[in-house]
């Protein structure tokens, strides 16, 4: 009969292990998709860059950051370390999912007091590679041409010889894409690792949306925004609704939507706060796919909008029930 | 239609005892009766004099406290740091009547009528432990709706449900009976929406030309005055309001039931309805005198798991009890207190999502969260939900208390 003890004395059963774990199922998918796709040097990335979160981000959160021991090996490295390899060609030597590793763990530990992070950790790696290694992040391997998958530096002639040019790219260059729509929602296509696997990554958000681990408004308005921009504004002579749906089918859309908007860590919790990162995220791609230059307009969008985030959740923050409008500004 | 409200956590606990029926219990050895207030208490009779069941003790508050046991009064007596009424049992059944038996019908009382008796027979409003006449007083000149609420504290009592299905004529008869003195235009019944037979018990009962209707609330809990409101009338209680000065006045199902009985029967409130529940041996609804100690009920019921702790009414936002039941108790939950490994915060916004309040938990560490400790109902919901298992209620509280 300890006095110690006080409500609530019971507990939910979810924790934080159920919660990765439902993203993980989430994109297993999608990576099954990759695998068939560009064979079993995706495994190999994958389990890299998984490994490396791990590595990395025990001891920069047992030395640096100082987190609670309970809180040292985080289960959601499993999940960053997938997402950060999964915007990775398949052709890409195997030490570069170890630096996108060590970007997605210098991100995930870069945070607000509180556990606001900073940026997206597994977005953030993506836009610094393309940047710094935009060569290698854009050479692109036609589907099924499967590569060694333990050879630390693919040879570059054989890689040449299957190098084709992406949708995203094709669309970039002003170029209609010959294979139509449908092969790129399926993610018969080239691109990046889990990218492509637009259907398969729509299917891993059913369950995330059926667990209740995201906000499917958020989803569904960065999609619609881009269509709807898209369809109203096509490119030059291209057909509205090809046009829209190319633009959706490409690129990291599909990722970004159901894992990067959905992500609490890095967004605003408030409903109307994430609403309206979805929408100006979805406008920035557009914008910047229409008259940018540089093809992944969606990592840098989901980055501006990670940094808008902490004032958006302040401006968009609810007034307590039983408040007067005074009592919000204190 | 199921009425929602916001926040709340989804039933977390099964009823045990939803089946079995009210076990009427008076053997026990003592009674220690709580009082709202001791600063003004007036004793009637000496410490050593004998009672009947019914015999008043003294008046604290205006209101008359009486003997529920037949014995030897004891005096005053501090127990767990509060001063109480102790009566010990001579094992006798005698009793005296205080009020003569209301034989007119409903539509021949008046306001004073009513209010007069709630006063001498000392009905409590079980939710919150106020003198019924108190909240008459508050509510007899602008009484828009007399709600009774069959809800439960917590999904695994079932007090409110026993009562509705064994006194449904009680129930709505002391709707009737303050609807009339209230000149109120209608009652409303509010139960979870799961309880098919409660509704379709009080609708046989209410009859024709009577203005009531029955709201099937969302089985969440916890679900108190300001639920209600929001789920029926979508509309907010401001800040330190009461749903009295909103024109509602909201009595549980146990308060309507006993006014009726009490009026018709002259005898004051002495009984309380409780469900002893969760780690016991045999989980029951009984009625025991009030001021029946835990200890007794938990011997009723078979006694309980050695590692558990007795809580009053909610899992959620209840507090241990060792001492006795008071006129607001209506579980006693035996429950081992669970805990959960604490982790950094994840961001989920479960918190956020089951704050009746509408607060952002998740910002008590954050300096700009006065809101937090302003707003807060102490409801447990986001602890509760928490996946990182962070005291989030009890870092709230402390706030408040740091600045208090």
């Amino acid at each position: 009969m300890s006095p110690a003890y006080r409500a609530p004395f019971v507990k939910s059963y979810g924790g934080v292990f159920s919660h990765a774990a439902d993203l993980f199922i989430a994109l297993i998918p999608a990576l099954m998709w990759s695998v068939y796709i560009f064979g079993a040097r995706v495994i190999t990335i994958c389990v890299i860059s998984v490994a490396f979160t791990f590595l990395l981000d025990y001891p920069v959160r047992r030395w640096i950051v100082r987190a609670p021991r309970a809180d040292l090996i985080d289960p959601f490295n499993a999940v960053y370390g997938i997402l950060s390899a999964f915007m990775l060609p398949v052709s890409v030597p195997l030490w570069a999912p170890a630096v996108s590793a060590l970007l997605t763990v210098f991100a995930k530990n870069l945070a607000y007091p509180g556990g606001r992070r900073i940026f997206n950790p597994y977005i953030f790696p993506a836009a610094v590679m393309n940047i710094v290694f935009g060569e290698m992040m854009s050479t692109f391997t036609r589907p099924l041409a499967y590569f060694n998958p333990f050879s630390f530096v693919l040879d570059e002639k054989l890689v040449a010889a299957y190098r084709v040019i992406s949708p995203l790219q094709q669309s970039a260059d002003g170029s209609v894409y010959e294979n139509g729509v449908v092969p790129r929602f399926i993610g018969y296509a080239s691109g990046h690792i889990g990218e492509v696997a637009v259907a398969a990554t729509l299917l891993g958000a059913v369950w995330l949306f059926v667990r209740k681990r995201g906000d499917i408004k958020a989803t569904f308005a960065f999609l619609a925004v881009i269509f709807a921009l898209a369809y109203l504004f096509p490119s030059d002579d291209a057909e509205t609704s090809y046009y829209a749906f190319s633009l959706l089918f490409t690129g990291a859309i599909a990722l970004i939507a159901v894992f990067a908007l959905n992500d609490g860590y890095s967004l605003p919790l408030t409903g109307t706060g994430r609403l309206i990162c979805a929408i100006v995220c979805g406008v920035c791609v557009f914008l910047g796919r229409k008259f940018g230059g540089d093809t992944e307009w969606g990592y840098y969008a989901v980055l501006a909008v990670n940094a808008l985030s902490p004032v958006l959740e302040k401006i968009t923050r609810p007034r307590p029930f039983g408040s007067s409008g005074k009592a919000r500004k204190k | 239609m199921t009425l929602n409200f916001p926040g709340g956590v989804k039933a977390y606990a099964k009823s045990a005892c939803a089946d079995k029926e009210i076990l009427n219990i008076s053997d026990c050895r003592a009674v220690c009766l709580e009082l709202e207030r001791t600063d003004d208490l007036r004793l009637l009779i000496p410490a050593g004099a004998k009672t009947a069941r019914g015999t008043p003790l003294g008046i604290s508050g205006g209101t008359p406290v009486y003997s529920p046991i037949a014995g030897e009064f004891k005096g005053i007596l501090e127990l767990d740091g509060r001063e109480h009424l102790v009566v010990t049992s001579d094992g006798g059944d005698e009793s005296v009547r205080v009020f003569e038996p209301e034989r007119r019908r409903i539509e021949e009382m008046s306001y004073s009528d009513v209010l007069n008796a709630a006063k001498a027979l000392a009905v409590i409003e079980t939710r919150r432990g106020i003198a019924l006449w108190k909240l008459m007083e508050k509510v007899k000149d602008n009484c828009r709706r007399v709600i009774v609420d069959c809800t439960e504290t917590d999904p695994s009592g079932s007090a409110a449900l026993r009562i509705c299905l064994e006194s449904p004529r009680a129930v709505v008869g002391g709707a009737k009976i303050l609807m009339r003195a209230l000149a109120a235009p209608k009652a409303v019944f509010a139960a979870e929406s799961g309880k098919r037979e409660v509704f379709e018990l009080l609708s046989s009962q209410v009859g024709d030309g009577f203005p009531a209707t029955f709201a099937r609330i969302a089985e969440k809990y916890p679900c108190g005055d300001r639920a209600l409101m929001q789920a029926i009338f979508i509309r907010d209680l401001k800040k330190g309001a009461s749903a009295e000065d909103d024109g509602c006045l909201i009595v549980s199902a146990e308060t309507s039931a006993a006014l009726y009985e009490c009026m018709a029967e002259g005898m004051p409130m002495l009984d309380k309805t409780v469900c002893v529940c969760g780690e016991v041996k045999d989980p029951s609804v009984l009625k025991v005198p009030l001021g029946t100690t835990v200890r007794d009920l938990i011997a009723f019921c078979g006694g309980m798991a050695e590692t558990a702790v007795t809580v009053s009414n909610s899992l959620l936002n209840g507090k241990i009890i060792n001492g006795s039941v008071n006129g607001t108790v209506s579980a006693v939950i035996a429950v081992t207190p669970q805990k959960k490994p604490r982790r950094g915060c994840v961001r989920c916004g479960k918190c956020a999502g089951v704050c009746p309040a509408g607060l952002l938990p998740y910002l008590v560490n954050e300096r700009n969260n006065a809101e937090l400790k302003e707003y807060c109902t102490r409801c447990g919901c986001c602890e509760y939900i928490c996946p990182s298992g962070i005291p989030l209620a009890g870092m709230i509280n402390a706030g408040r208390e740091a600045e208090t």
